[in-house]
């Protein structure tokens, strides 16, 4: 939960990067949202120097945003890194959240997809549970391994929901050894 | 009364009710884009869809109007009710 001051931080940093109507809006919405609250306490109305939000994903490990922008990742993803993965035949996509009407959600992390060179997608990570799943491809997923073509979930045929796995290395310990070695 | 209650009800914290609602409504105004239904407009896939296109847009850009109006209203009505109480100025938005 943010203060009224953070919240008039983030709106400033919000507006420093993008100018669509949209920022406008919500950083708008932001202001009166701190404005409500130090009425309602009797705050005088002050602005943060910082509003820093932390939040924590696989492999990326801890983030750090300000204004809806990635500022610090603990482990960060190089394009170096994802040259290495590629040639040990593994692909890693990552879904980020760029619109500013996701409000303070703006920028989080919302899936992750891990495919193979020889099977396609195989792994999903979803940013609103938090839990992997495993996939199974339909073979039409070209040069893009870790998210193209079609694929469906991996389950059990007498189930009718799939297996969520809490962590990588429970989903799919062989990616998940290859990925530690290459990003540590 | 106690004097949370006493905030609750006072000028200031009305006004600043109206304004977020206000700001909210402007959030509602800008999600009612039409620049889907103009980018779709721009390359159409069928023969008339150019006008069912820009029809569309024209109905969104109307709702997104209304609801801008409709934000703006609301602050003025807030801003004017703020002053038959206090007998001041309101604060600015910012």
């Amino acid at each position: 939960m943010l203060t009224p001051a953070e919240k008039r931080k983030h709106a400033e940093v919000l507006l420093q990067h993008d100018q669509s109507k949209m920022a406008h809006a919500m950083a708008g919405s932001l202001i009166a949202q701190a404005n409500l609250g130090d009425a309602i306490t009797g705050n005088e109305p002050t602005t943060a120097d910082h509003c820093y939000i932390d939040r924590e994903y696989p492999l990326l490990g801890k983030c750090r945003y300000e204004g809806g922008r990635l500022v610090q990742i603990e482990h960060p993803w190089a394009n170096g890194q994802i040259t290495v993965c590629k040639q040990a035949g593994i692909d890693v996509a990552f879904q980020w959240s760029a619109d500013p009407a996701a409000g303070m959600d703006q920028g989080e992390l919302l899936r992750i997809w891990i495919g193979t060179k020889d099977a396609g997608p195989r792994l999903q990570w979803d940013g609103r549970t938090g839990k992997w799943q495993r996939l199974i491809s339909n073979g039409n997923y070209g040069n893009n391994w870790a998210c193209g073509g079609t694929w469906r979930q991996d389950k059990p045929l007498d189930q009718r929901e799939p297996l969520y796995y809490e962590t990588l290395v429970e989903a799919d310990p062989d990616i998940a050894g290859t990925i530690a070695r290459i990003r540590d | 009364m106690s004097d949370e209650h006493k905030k609750q009800d006072s000028p200031l914290v009305k006004l600043m009710q109206a304004r977020l609602k206000a700001a909210e409504l402007r959030v509602r105004a800008a999600h009612q884009s039409s620049a889907g239904y103009q980018r779709q407009a721009a390359n159409p896939v069928y023969d008339g869809q150019e006008a069912v296109c820009m029809g569309k847009a024209a109905q969104v850009d109307a709702l997104s109007a209304k609801s801008s109006a409709q934000a703006d209203l609301i602050d003025a009505e807030a801003d004017a009710e703020y002053t038959a109480a206090t007998g001041k100025e309101a604060p600015p938005k910012c």
